[in-house]
């Protein structure tokens, strides 16, 4: 009979002080699943610690002093930059997904209500849907007094969301090697207020960090048997990150994806002069703005594969073509967007509302949206009846807009493409099938 | 025992593929287009009294696992009194059990407290819309936005700031003599003499996955309910005087849902199947006391279980102190802290921090997790683990971490104050869902020595005394055999 197991794993390069931050010199965490008879139940797999924020070294974030916010949607996600998976056996990358905060960004708030939120997500990753509230409670509370933030939260990916167990033994997969790059400090913090001069300096922290998960031990007959297959193969989905900044009327984005079974594509969009910019929510999915936050809202909205409109025959001609001054986003943007990330028919819970989906032409940008910020993003989903995608190998996918962009104000497109990939292992080694 | 049977333990077998007809007992969709009649009666209790009920079913058709036995309190006076948010009408059971014939099918001890844990895993949303008028419970949470201030500059038009969160009932915030509080609907007030319900499967979750087919069993079949001690039946408004809660025994009944198929089939069902096998899971309870000082120092208590294949073990720890003059009673589990209290400074009491609480489960020789833990995000984790759904209670509820609960009212009684050197050991909800709970994964029968857990509850300040209660879940195999049943544990 199969048996499980649970494991604590600290990171291979943990500091003398067990205290790991991007501002000190440690941008990357690695923890190593060693490779062993048994397989890894991706579900289970949990990055756990705890958080501070600082003003400068030695000073905490405090309550009505200090102007130091982040992102209330993405709590300790906010400072994960990529998520990256590889074989430890042969190096060979399984899974990588950049701007991985991001990613989540969008996927997070499509895919769990408010309570969900005020909730257990606020206990496993600090998310708490008010900016004010979040502030608060996690960026100030971690004091001076020795309480920090404790949180034990998933990494999302296509290769730990599966339901398949991961087999670790040498003749499979070979062990994981899970890094996860640190964001950087100007990105993951921002100011409530209209300055950053006091908190030039700050920084977060991570202190008494694991990686905790359980694996399954075959019974001796299933490990024999799995061991002596010459070759074998493992079904997972993954998130393919792509960037491109529009700063026109007419934004068109463009790219060859490389991917064979395709099954949805969105995207999330920010100022590019908020990256890495302490007075702005650098993690915000806005629509396009302009520079004075007057919303550029989209007028017409199409995808293409191959130069052809696909899978969308048809312009999604949007409320704003017939009214600039109508503050509802269009319905269909918002659906197809929310479909791209997971079947709209399967989303029971959600945090997209017309509250944060509305264009309100905020100098302040998203500082102040309530409901945790704003949900904006656009997208589209290939195939929704056979699950099986559709092939992007030798085509270009599309996104082309006429939107009201009319002053100078790069937008950044954070594309995201959900595709199905294969992983084969046997004696030559390992090769992902995309 | 073989271990094939061990492998059959920890699930239900498989409907027989030759089998003609359907399997009419698993709580599931049907592939039938047959007809199905369901018969509902309005059973009383054979027995009655403020103590205790029984009701003997009637053995015919199959029993509807989603049949109701509904509980009231007679109004003390004309005062607001209400059931404890995260317990309901449940606070009224000790403990319940199902008979048949002189055989014990299903008995839980401690049930209302169990009821405390099990409510976690009902998501918000379902707990106020339909939770809070079936059986009185309503655990949902709601943003507590400042209208006393505009967004720092965001002006009046973008007023979207909510510095804390608090419960919801659905009705609003009301300020009345310098405190601002929100009050249950009317039809929950015990001084209204509610009805509430609780479904068969809550109370015998052994039904969750079976339905009885009473007409295949020739024993009486009797359902026992043990009421709980007056003082924790119910809590009093805030500048309400405690009162007897007493059992409105009028309103004690058993709605019971009869299904009938067609004759045919139930016969063909009975002749098919001369032996059932129902693979289900029993919960044992046993309690400890703790006081502050010994909580503080490592503790091993031994949970038993020895020679049965054990899948889970709750626990949590409950202050004696809390009384019906609070929000939820006794039915809570503490967390350590040491009085962090929303709007302090961090760091403006010296030494103060949330405490931990390291814990950690040893059988067969070896511990189940390699390191004790003491993250209380990762003690969150395991009780998700442990059920498959995550406990829909916030970080302040749960770990006493964070400062966003508010500093309002909850029918009077202030919710941040949970924090430990406040009256009887705290009135509110801040630090009070703090249950345990964790998995025992490596499907191994447990050894003579037993379950031993090894704990530590740092700074539990209160100076009063503590009650720690945990139920073992052991895996039980019941059958029915020619209209008897057996059953044992496996």
């Amino acid at each position: 009979m199969a048996t499980q197991s649970n494991h604590e794993i600290v990171p291979s390069n943990v500091t003398s002080n067990a205290k790991i931050s991007y501002r000190n010199g440690n941008p990357v965490i690695q923890f190593i699943i060693g490779e062993q008879d048994a397989m890894l139940l991706g579900n289970t797999l949990r990055f756990t610690g705890q958080f501070n924020c600082l003003v400068k070294n030695g000073s905490s974030s405090t309550s009505n002093v200090s102007p130091l916010a982040m992102s209330e949607k993405l709590g300790v996600y906010s400072t994960i930059d990529t998520l990256t998976i590889k074989s430890q056996k042969t190096g060979q990358t399984i899974e990588t997904i950049r701007h991985y905060n991001r990613f989540l960004a969008s996927y997070l708030p499509v895919t769990s209500s408010q309570q969900d939120n005020i909730g257990h997500a606020y206990t496993s990753s600090l998310i708490l849907p008010n900016y004010d509230a979040q502030t608060q409670s996690v960026v100030n509370i971690p004091s001076s007094s020795g309480t920090a933030n404790s949180f034990c939260c998933a990494l999302p990916c296509g290769l730990f969301n599966g339901r398949n167990p991961i087999p670790l033994m040498p003749e499979a997969i070979g062990g994981l090697l899970i890094e996860l790059h640190l964001a950087p400090d100007s990105q993951v913090f921002h100011s409530n207020t209209d300055s950053s001069a006091s908190i030039t300096d700050s920084f977060y922290e991570f202190s008494n960090i694991s990686l905790v998960c359980e694996t399954m031990t075959p019974d001796p007959a299933t490990l024999q048997q799995m061991k002596s297959q010459s070759s074998s193969t493992f079904e997972y989905n993954s998130i393919n990150t792509y960037y491109q900044t529009i700063n026109s009327a007419n934004g068109i984005i463009n790219f060859q994806l490389g991917l064979s079974r395709v099954l949805g594509v969105f995207a999330n969009i920010v100022p590019a002069a908020h990256i890495n910019n302490l007075l702005y929510d650098g993690l915000a999915t806005l629509y396009p703005t302009n520079t004075d936050g007057s919303s550029a809202a989209i007028t017409e909205l199409f995808f293409t594969r191959n130069g052809t409109k696909f899978p969308l025959d048809f312009n999604v001609n949007t409320l704003q073509q017939k009214d600039a001054n109508n503050p509802t986003v269009d319905p269909q943007i918002v659906y197809y967007y929310m479909d791209a990330i997971k079947k709209f028919a399967d989303i029971t819970r959600t945090s997209i509302n017309q509250v944060n989906t509305r264009y309100s032409d905020d100098p302040r940008f998203d500082k102040d949206v309530a409901d945790g910020g704003c949900g904006f993003g656009v997208g589209v989903a290939f195939d929704r009846i056979s699950d099986q995608g559709v092939d992007f190998r030798n085509v270009n996918f599309g996104i082309n807009m006429s939107l009201g962009l009319t002053s100078d104000a790069p937008q950044a497109f954070y594309v995201f493409c959900h595709a199905k990939n294969t992983l084969v292992f046997g004696g030559s080694g390992l090769q992902v099938l995309s | 025992m073989d271990s094939s049977d061990d492998a059959t333990m920890l699930q239900r077998a498989p409907v027989r593929q030759e089998q003609i007809v359907p399997d009419l007992l698993k709580v599931s969709p049907m592939e039938t287009s047959t007809a199905t009649d369901v018969e509902t009666s309005i059973t009383e209790p054979v027995v009655i009294s403020d103590n205790f009920c029984r009701f003997v079913l009637l053995n015919k058709g199959i029993l509807h696992s989603h049949s109701k036995v509904t509980l009231a309190l007679t109004a003390p006076d004309a005062n607001s009194r209400f059931f404890p948010p995260n317990v309901g009408v449940a606070s009224l059971i000790e403990r319940c059990a199902l008979k048949v014939g002189t055989k014990t099918l299903q008995e839980i001890d401690g049930y209302n407290f169990l009821t405390a844990y099990k409510s976690m895993f009902i998501n918000n949303e379902h707990q106020i819309e339909r939770e809070l008028v079936q059986s009185g419970r309503c655990i949902a949470h709601e943003f507590r936005y400042s209208d006393a201030v505009d967004t720092l500059a965001g002006g009046a038009a973008n007023d979207t700031l909510a510095p804390t969160y608090g419960l919801s009932t659905g009705k609003e915030y009301k300020t009345e003599n310098a405190s601002t509080n929100v009050i249950l609907p009317q039809y929950a007030d015990i001084k209204n003499s509610p009805v509430f319900q609780i479904a068969l499967s809550d109370l015998f979750p052994m039904l969750k996955q079976t339905q009885l087919p009473l007409y295949m069993m020739k024993e009486q079949v009797s359902i026992e309910l043990t009421f709980a001690p007056s003082a924790v039946r119910a809590q009093s408004a805030s500048l309400v005087a405690s009162a007897t809660y007493t059992i409105d025994t009028n309103e004690v009944k058993f709605i019971a849902d009869y299904i009938y198929y067609p004759q045919q089939m139930m016969d063909a069902y009975a002749e098919a199947n001369q032996q059932i096998t129902i693979n289900h899971f029993d919960y044992r309870h046993s309690k400890f006391s703790l006081t502050s000082a010994t909580a503080a120092e490592q503790q091993i208590r031994n949970l038993g279980g020895a020679g049965r294949i054990v899948t889970k073990v709750i626990t949590g720890v409950q202050s004696n102190a809390t009384n019906d003059l609070s929000i939820l009673n006794q039915f809570h589990a503490m967390c350590p802290e040491t009085g962090m209290e929303f709007g302090q400074l961090p760091g403006a009491v010296a030494g103060q921090n949330n405490g931990s609480i390291t814990y950690n489960i040893k059988y067969n020789d070896r511990f189940l997790y390699p390191i004790d833990v003491s993250n209380s995000a990762r003690h969150f984790h395991n009780v998700a683990q442990a059920e498959g759904v995550p406990p829909f209670v916030t970080r302040e509820e749960y770990s006493h971490q964070g400062v966003a609960l508010t500093g309002d009212h909850f029918m009077g009684y202030q919710q941040v104050a949970g924090t430990a050197a406040s009256a009887l050991g705290g009135r509110g909800i801040n630090g009070r869902f703090a249950w345990l709970s964790n998995r025992l994964n490596r499907n191994e029968r447990v050894n003579s020595r037993g379950l031993e857990v090894y704990f530590k509850y740092d700074t539990l300040d209160n100076g009063s005394a503590f009650t720690q209660r945990s139920w073992i879940e052991m895996v039980k195999l019941t059958q029915l055999t020619g209209g008897y049943i057996t059953t044992t544990l496996a």
